[in-house]
Formats: C-alpha cells, sequence, structure tokens
C-alpha cells in the first residue's frame, strides 16, 4: 500500500501538518507552502459544504466502526492517478490521505486511525507545543514516516 | 511496665512523643534518650540493620532504637516491657504510620506530627503489642 | 520542657504538640470520655487506614505523561531560561524523592520480609549499595525496567553515571531546537537528588541527552556527590 501525502488540518481548516512521502519516485511536485494552505483551506470548505448539502435521508444509521467520524462531509475523490480521503476526529480534526489507486478503503481508514493515534501521544503530551499550531515535533515526523513505510 | 516513645527527625528535633506510666523519671526522658542518639548515629553506619535493641542503659530502663531509610529515628525507653520481637513488630508498624503520614502533601519532612488520628494508631499499637 | 509547661492544657482534638510535650495518659483518657463519640473506637482515618501494600502500583501511562506535559509547562511559564527551568523540576522531583525513599524502602522490607525468612536489612550504608538500589529497584518501581548502565567516571572519583536508553518521562516528548541541552528528565533527576540526600549522601544529579543510532533518546543521569561524602566513604570503610 503506497500512501502518497498526508495533511493536518485543524478544526478551522488551517494546515498543521503536510507531507510528501518519495516525492522523487512518486512524481510529486513541490508546491509552495502558500499554495498547500490554499488546497487545505479548499478542502475545508468543500467538506463543509457537502456536509450541508448531503441530505438527511443518506445519514448513516450503524455505529460507526472505524472511529472516522466523518458522516456527512466530503468523505473521497477518486481520479485516474490517485484516491484522496478524509478522516475526521471527534475534535474536529482532519486528517487527508492521498494514495495510490490500488488502495481500499479500509486499508487508508486504518492508515489514518494510525496517525490519529500518532498525534494524540507525540503531539497532545508534549508540552512545546501549542493546540492549533503548525506541529513541528521530531517525534511524530519520525513515526509517521516509520507508519508509512511499514504499510 | 512502661515506655517513652520518641520518633526524632535529622535535625535532632522530636517529631513526635509518647510516655506511658513514666512517673518517676518523666522530665528526664528527652534527655536520655537523646544522648542515646550519639550512640544510635554510630552503631547505624556499621551494618544494614533497622532495629536496634538495647543499646544503652539507665538505671533500670532500656533503650532500643529504629533507624528509617530516610534516617529518622525512632527510640523507645522502656522497663519490663515483653519482648525484643514485640519492639520490633512494634517500630514496624510505626514505620508503616509514618510513611503514610508522609504521603500528605501537606506535610514536610522534619514536621513535627501533630495529627491526632496518628496519636490515636500510636496509642492503639502500644496496647496491641506491650498491653499498656 | 515538660514540666515547665505542664500547667498548659492539652487542647481538646490536636493530638502530639511539640511546646507541651507528650500528653499524660490519664489525660488522654479524660479528653477521650469528653468528647462526643459514643465508642472508643478510632474513627475510620483515610489516610491512616489504606494498606500501601498491594500488588500492583501500577499508573496509565497517559495519564502521568499528560500530568507530566502540564509540569513543565507550568514550570516553563514561570521561568527564565533554560537553566532555571531545570533548576525548577529538579525541585518538584526532590521534594518527592525525599518521601519516596521510605515509601519504596517500607514497600521492598514488605515484599522480603513475606516472601523469604530473614529480617529485612534495607538501609544503605555505602555509596555503591545506594546506586545499586537506585539501578535495580528505584528504577523498577518507577519504569517497570532497570536502568541499563550504572558506572564511575574515569576522571572524576565523585562522580557516577546511570544510563537510561529509553526514559519513559521523554518518551513522548520532542524538544525544540532552541531549547538544545534541556532534558526534560531534569524531574527524574530531582527524585534521585531527594533520595540520595534523605539518605544522608549529599549530590548534585542531573539529565544529559546523549544520543545513539539506536536510542535517540538516550539519557545519562550525572550524579555528582559532594566531595566530603567521598572522603568520609574512604575513611569509614576504605575506598
Amino acid at each position: 500500500m503506497k500512501v502518497l501525502s498526508l495533511y493536518l488540518l485543524n478544526k478551522s481548516g488551517g494546515l498543521i501538518y503536510q507531507r510528501d512521502f518519495n516525492p522523487e519516485s512518486n512524481g510529486i511536485n513541490k508546491l509552495s507552502s502558500n499554495d498547500y494552505l490554499i488546497t487545505a483551506g479548499t478542502l475545508h470548505s468543500i467538506h463543509a459544504i457537502v456536509a450541508g448539502l448531503t441530505p438527511p435521508v443518506l445519514y448513516p444509521i450503524q455505529e460507526n466502526q472505524t472511529g472516522n467520524q466523518n458522516q456527512t462531509g466530503l468523505f473521497q475523490v477518486e481520479t485516474e492517478k490517485f484516491n484522496l480521503f478524509i478522516y475526521q476526529t471527534l475534535t474536529g480534526l482532519k486528517i487527508i490521505s492521498i494514495v495510490q489507486k490500488g488502495v481500499s478503503q479500509e486499508t487508508a481508514t486504518r492508515f489514518m486511525a494510525n496517525v490519529h493515534s500518532i498525534y494524540s501521544d507525540y503531539v497532545m503530551k508534549n508540552p512545546f507545543y501549542t493546540l492549533d499550531m503548525p506541529i513541528k515535533c521530531q517525534l511524530f515526523s519520525n513515526k509517521v514516516l516509520l507508519l508509512s513505510e511499514a504499510s | 511496665m512502661s515506655l517513652y516513645l520518641a520518633l526524632i527527625g535529622t535535625r535532632d528535633n522530636p517529631l513526635y512523643e509518647m510516655e506511658i506510666k513514666m512517673d518517676p523519671i518523666r522530665d528526664f526522658c528527652p534527655f536520655i534518650v537523646h544522648s542515646a542518639l550519639d550512640i544510635i548515629e554510630d552503631l547505624q553506619w556499621k551494618t544494614n540493620q533497622l532495629y536496634f535493641k538495647n543499646i544503652d542503659n539507665y538505671d533500670n530502663y532500656s533503650i532500643s532504637g529504629y533507624v528509617t531509610p530516610g534516617n529518622i529515628k525512632f527510640m523507645i525507653l522502656y522497663q519490663n516491657l515483653r519482648s525484643d520481637e514485640a519492639i520490633r513488630q512494634f517500630f514496624g508498624e510505626l514505620n508503616d504510620l509514618y510513611v503514610k503520614t508522609l504521603l500528605s502533601p501537606f506535610y514536610t519532612i522534619n514536621e513535627a506530627i501533630r495529627s491526632k488520628a496518628f496519636d490515636q494508631k500510636v496509642r492503639m499499637l502500644s496496647r496491641k503489642y506491650f498491653n499498656l | 520542657m515538660s514540666r515547665i509547661l505542664s500547667s498548659a492544657k492539652p487542647i481538646q482534638g490536636i493530638g502530639y504538640d511539640p511546646l507541651i510535650g507528650p500528653q499524660r495518659v490519664e489525660e488522654v483518657e479524660a479528653s477521650a470520655n469528653n468528647s462526643t463519640s459514643v465508642d472508643h473506637v478510632t474513627p475510620p482515618n483515610f489516610n491512616y487506614d489504606r494498606n500501601l501494600h498491594r500488588m500492583k502500583h501500577d499508573v496509565s501511562l497517559s495519564s502521568f505523561s499528560f500530568l507530566f506535559c502540564e509540569l513543565v509547562s507550568w514550570s516553563r511559564e514561570r521561568a527564565n531560561g533554560i537553566q532555571e527551568l531545570e533548576k525548577r523540576l529538579n525541585g518538584l522531583g526532590y521534594t518527592i524523592g525525599l518521601k519516596y525513599l521510605e515509601l519504596l524502602g517500607l514497600r521492598e522490607n514488605y515484599i522480603t520480609n513475606t516472601t523469604t525468612s530473614k529480617n529485612g536489612l534495607n538501609r544503605d550504608i555505602k555509596i555503591i549499595q545506594m546506586l545499586e538500589f537506585i539501578h535495580t529497584t528505584f528504577w523498577k518501581a518507577l519504569f517497570g525496567k532497570t536502568a541499563d548502565n550504572l558506572e564511575r567516571s574515569q576522571d572524576n572519583v565523585c562522580n557516577y553515571m546511570i544510563t537510561d536508553n529509553d526514559p519513559l518521562a521523554n518518551r513522548y516528548i520532542s524538544v525544540p531546537s532552541e531549547f538544545q541541552n534541556f532534558n526534560c528528565s531534569a524531574f527524574v533527576a530531582g527524585i534521585i537528588e531527594g533520595m540520595l540526600d534523605s539518605a544522608y549522601f549529599q549530590a548534585d544529579v542531573s539529565a544529559h541527552t546523549v544520543e545513539t543510532k539506536e536510542n535517540p533518546n538516550r539519557t545519562v543521569f550525572l550524579i555528582q556527590f559532594d566531595e566530603a561524602v567521598i572522603k568520609r566513604e574512604q575513611i569509614r570503610f576504605g575506598s
């Protein structure tokens, strides 16, 4: 399973973490930081608009098993070259992963759930981190890299 | 059957005192115990044990001592108490009570133990082990 | 002292008072009779009735991490720089260490007394015994494993080093580059310093990060005993 990029958004839609994995081999171009911020903001807004558009008939009935609280907003974007999944936590944090075509939804959700677990350990328990600020924790980056290589 | 118990801190200050039926020499007890402190401080560096029995004498009273890992000394001045084993177990339980006192965040080391509950518990222990 | 103040009445409801001295037994029984409780059984007391010797003394790592996180943030607000921050954390650990030695000694004593037949001999009178105690028992009680290394420094006779490859306190903490030399295990160093001080081995303990490939968080606790302590040890036990 190949994950190409990872974005973390705080509850107000600001980008707090962005990472491309193996950019040269995957053919990902590096954008300017401004472009990343704009992309993140756009995705956040679209997610909110879709949540407003979803008719109540389509609200899921059964209990959520995977931990993904993203029930009514933008969930998945499919293109020819990649898939994009959005995972939301109870606190409003959004984890957006861009993965290769062959990857299933369950695998991607599991990956994002693990990222959430790493976030709650290495970012939340760090006294030098202020909430909703960009993440600069070395240990978090290392663990995310290990996770992307392991899966 | 009489006893005088003193808990002594690291600055030779009394943390707690209790005496039972010590009437003839009641006022001398603190001084007798204090002079035995030197002996215990000498002995404590020669062995790993906690309990020191019969380190000193005054007339026909004996003194036994106990040193905690944190260097707090429990001294007992007594006459005709039942057995050494009883004193040793008494000290063990006293150590337990002392650690519980330490665990209170409002208690600093080397402070006098004024708690009435502690006093009652110590008297209960002395009743249990020495029938006093 | 007690003769001078024997006219003073013991205050109702207070235990030992250092100004008055030991209470007379008759007075104690009189105050017990005057009290409103019906029976002479001591009322249940939360602190003195609890059991200190349960099987497991485990605390969840997450709750400790969050509490420690707040401790570091709190100290950071009040300190003006890395040195003062380390001193604050050290001080917080120091007060814990003073009391923790007694608790740990009591628990170890209980375990050796209930599992073996010999009576606990567990005061440490030599430096090396105390360091062994810290290296094994203390580390095991706090972190669930023994420390990884204990060594004496070659250049300075007063210095000893205890190494921990993955200190629990630092596990989730990434120190930003402005705080290059700062190690949050200054707190644990403070606990060790408190324990050593209460056992009459005065020392300064500090925590230093020494990275290796496999263990980026590897911490070395440097224990610098006072010269007087080393001299005393040589006189007592011959180096």
